[in-house]
């Protein structure tokens, strides 16, 4: 008993050590190059939701830290991320910072529910088409989102975000010991410092982090009204969040072939959250772009995930006066490669591979979230097209093999294939009514009626088939078939074929 | 005594595994099956050494690609590892004459795996140290422990260097795992045939307290069974530091396997490995076979 108890906890003791300190070296490093690419990041998310830049700073720093030890995937960076900062947009604008902060709480309460659950299994509902949809979307939007800091500014911004994007693209060629979109800031901020360029710069958006998060409840009334406006964006940010972070999720399990525990990861997401709300920071959710990087430089456990989230506090908070001044044109530059790369060229590329319908189902996707910036509404509105594209197809995999006996007075009908509502054209059409036959079978050992539409097909057929003077007999159904056949048709003799079957 | 499961790392520690698995195969016909666990570590943790940071077009599909590559390399050369170790398994075990051998290979942890393999083994083979321990030769391996600790089963801690075993000493204190000891014994006595059996006790002080009195009484009612299962058995009661008496003892006795429990009488006696054990172990030249 005592060893037995004792092997228990030895086991949690491995499983943690193997998510833990795998390989404490490379964790420590690739979280520490996440933590200071999630810096422009969470500025430039901030500022698309319209809110301080501290806002998106101590979001990733919290919902980092707490993924680290929570989340149910190893090495997949969470922190405040574009797709949640665009569906803060009107939120904010309409009624302000407190009413975001009120509604990230409630986003995490979902969560937590949605992970208790279990409904990260149903993630399997969304086709991999609606999946590819979205990722090009947020790119786009991503990108979108940049183009107000590029309009109606000196030329110089221009220049210093070219020069920035060169160095962010060419430095890797030469070496792939240092990182180039780090480096692109540190030349363009100490640049503008020395030349005294007058270009805007992160301090003009908004205030910067000065000390770490301090806790403090949101400054909402807690009134029905407040529940009215916050329930529409924190549900749709709920549902948004978890479908990115179990994106990312199943990436990272790609990448590294380990499995990932999706419930843990809603949970974890939905706690993070929770936090985050009380500590002045934004929605956030699991971060695409950060998770390939993590990966790509080494990280694989959990410490990589927290040195990110703990290096990004550490380095805001002692690097605030060079952040402060750091030009908005470098970091345009590093939101544009990272919406290049969270782009899937590939889907674009094997355009005329993939099957028709999923490339219309990918565009649609595609545009509905980038025409109304709601990622709810097109991941609703591609599981739908797919759903029903998909129904056509297998309505039209009925197959119908037709015998005559040989006096000529005997038809039979060997139907195979999944008999449901949008089968009825196919199904009535395959059959000859007028032919001059006594007799008719319709075969359906190798078919299946699923639903009313179904039944009421098949009793037409039969009726059918009797106004021209034929008998008909339906042989082979199978049990589930029979008995739904015996609770919905209304013809007599497919009654009694049914119970007969049955 | 049907399966002796032999524990292999492909170590300098190997060879003295497969001799002595050999020996106690062909003493108690058992068939032997050697383990070799390829460590999922090795295999999972592929670096791509970019630190670039950056993020191109197709990135992750790039990303996959590339880890799938490493990964693959990785896993072919780790396989090709297994197959020539068990490969020298086989060779080893068949030049001691035996031929109904059984190699497995699976990936993951020893410590996690080992339990599914344990439960149908009989008794357990593996090195004092693995691959992970050349040097240092004080040192015992990192699995030992933790292995040892979670084996039900008798568990043998073999040197680099096969000795044929003509004496066994069997460090015996009265306790229920040294019960087991003399019962595993007697159950094997036909097997074990011609072997001289030390039987040893040692006791903290001298005199005549009712500690030393108990011991006594106990070494002699084992004694007698041994004797009764046709042992020829040399009976002694020394007094000091039990690692030092019996590392003492090996050595003049010219001893060539220690039998002994694993776990000393403190308290905390399921947590460690008891510290005369792991004493032993460390200093002795020669096996030692452990029972809980």
């Amino acid at each position: 008993m005592n060893i037995r108890k004792l092997n228990a906890r030895a086991f949690n003791s491995r499983t943690l050590k193997r998510e833990w300190l795998l390989n404490p070296k490379d964790d420590l490093l690739a979280g520490a190059l996440v933590g200071l690419a999630l810096i422009p990041e969470a500025i430039s998310f901030s500022i698309i939701a319209g809110v301080d830049p501290k806002v998106g700073l101590y979001a990733s720093f919290i919902i980092a830290v707490i993924t680290a030890f929570l989340g149910g995937r190893p090495a997949s960076i969470s922190a405040a991320t574009g797709a949640m900062a665009l569906l803060m947009v009107d939120l904010v604008k309409d009624h302000g910072l407190q009413y975001l902060l009120a509604a990230t709480f409630l986003t995490g309460i979902f969560q937590v529910l949605f992970g208790i659950f279990k409904l990260g299994r149903q993630m399997k509902f969304v086709p991999r088409a609606v999946m590819i949809g979205y990722i090009n979307a947020l790119a786009v939007l991503l990108f979108l989102a940049q183009l107000p800091q590029l309009t109606g500014v000196p030329y110089t911004v221009y220049i210093l975000v070219v020069l920035s994007l060169a160095i962010i693209y060419i430095l890797p060629m030469f070496t792939k010991v240092v990182p180039s979109p780090l480096v692109a800031l540190a030349v363009m901020t100490i640049a503008a410092i020395s030349l005294k360029l007058d270009v805007p710069t992160v301090g003009d958006m908004g205030e910067l982090p000065t000390a770490p998060p301090i806790f403090a409840l949101p400054q909402v009334p807690f009134t029905l009204e407040t529940l009215q406006i916050i329930l529409p964006y924190s549900l749709t940010l709920a549902i948004v969040g978890l479908l990115a972070s179990f994106l990312t999720a199943s990436l990272v399990d790609d990448f590294t072939d380990t499995p990932s525990d999706k419930n843990q990861e809603a949970k974890g997401q939905g706690v993070a959250n929770m936090v985050t709300a009380f500590f002045g920071g934004m929605a956030g959710c699991g971060m695409i772009g950060q998770s390939v990087i993590n990966v790509q430089s080494g990280g694989r456990g959990r410490l990589s995930t927290l040195s990110a989230g703990v290096f990004l506090l550490v380095a805001i908070l002692f690097l605030q006066d060079w952040v402060r001044q750091m030009p908005m044109a470098a970091l345009v530059a590093v939101m544009i490669m990272v919406s290049i790369g969270t782009f899937r060229w590939s889907s674009f590329k094997n355009i005329r591979r993939v099957p028709r319908s999923e490339v219309i189902v990918m565009l649609t996707t595609m545009f509905v979230i980038i025409v109304t910036r709601n990622f709810a509404l097109g991941v609703a509105t591609g599981i739908i097209l797919s759903t029903v594209f998909f129904s056509r197809k297998v309505a039209k995999l009925v197959f119908f093999d037709k015998t005559l006996s040989e006096d000529g007075a005997h038809r039979t009908y060997n139907v195979s294939g999944q008999i449901f509502f949008l089968s009825r054209d196919e199904f009535s059409a395959s059959f000859n009514f007028a032919e001059p036959v006594e007799q008719v079978t319709i075969n359906l050992s190798n078919a299946h009626i699923w639903d009313q539409g179904a039944v009421e097909v098949l009793d037409k057929t039969v009726q059918k088939f009797r106004r021209q003077g034929v008998e008909v007999t339906v042989v082979g159904l199978n049990e589930a078939s029979s008995t739904l056949l015996n609770r919905l048709s209304t013809e007599e003799e497919l009654i009694a074929e049914g119970q007969t079957m049955g | 005594m049907q399966t002796i499961l032999l524990c292999s790392d492909g170590s300098d520690f190997a060879d003295g595994i497969y001799r002595y698995g050999a020996w106690f195969s062909r003493q108690f016909q058992a068939q032997p099956k050697v383990l070799f666990v390829t460590d999922i570590r090795s295999q999972k943790v592929v670096s791509t050494g970019n630190l670039s940071g950056s993020i191109g077009l197709g990135a992750s599909e790039q990303l996959l690609n590339e880890l799938v590559d490493l990964e693959h390399e990785r896993a072919k050369l780790n396989k090709k590892r297994a197959r020539l170790i068990l490969q020298n398994a086989r060779q080893v075990l068949e030049t001691e004459g035996l031929s109904d051998i059984e190699l497995t290979n699976p990936t993951g942890f020893l410590v996690d795996c080992f339990h599914d393999f344990e439960a149908t083994a009989d008794m357990v083979v593996l090195g004092r140290r693995g691959e992970a321990a050349e040097f240092a030769s004080g040192h015992l391996g990192a699995n030992l422990d933790r292995i040892v600790r979670s084996s039900s089963k008798p568990c043998l801690v073999t040197p680099k260097t096969f000795t044929p075993i003509e004496r066994i000493l069997l460090a015996y204190d009265g306790s229920p795992a040294g019960k087991r000891i003399l019962q595993f014994l007697i159950d094997h006595a036909a097997g074990l045939k011609g072997i001289e059996i030390h039987l040893l006790t040692v006791a903290k002080s001298d005199g005549e307290s009712d500690r030393n009195r108990r011991l006594t009484g106990a070494l002699t009612q084992a004694e007698s069974k041994l004797q009764a299962a046709d042992f020829t058995t040399t009976t002694s009661l020394l007094t000091g530091q039990p690692e030092d008496v019996i590392t003492q003892y090996i050595k003049q006795q010219n001893i060539n396997l220690l039998m002994m429990g694993a776990y000393g009488h403190r308290r905390i006696r399921h947590l460690v490995i008891g510290s005369t054990t792991l004493q032993l172990l460390r200093s002795s030249q020669i096996p030692v076979l452990l029972f809980r």
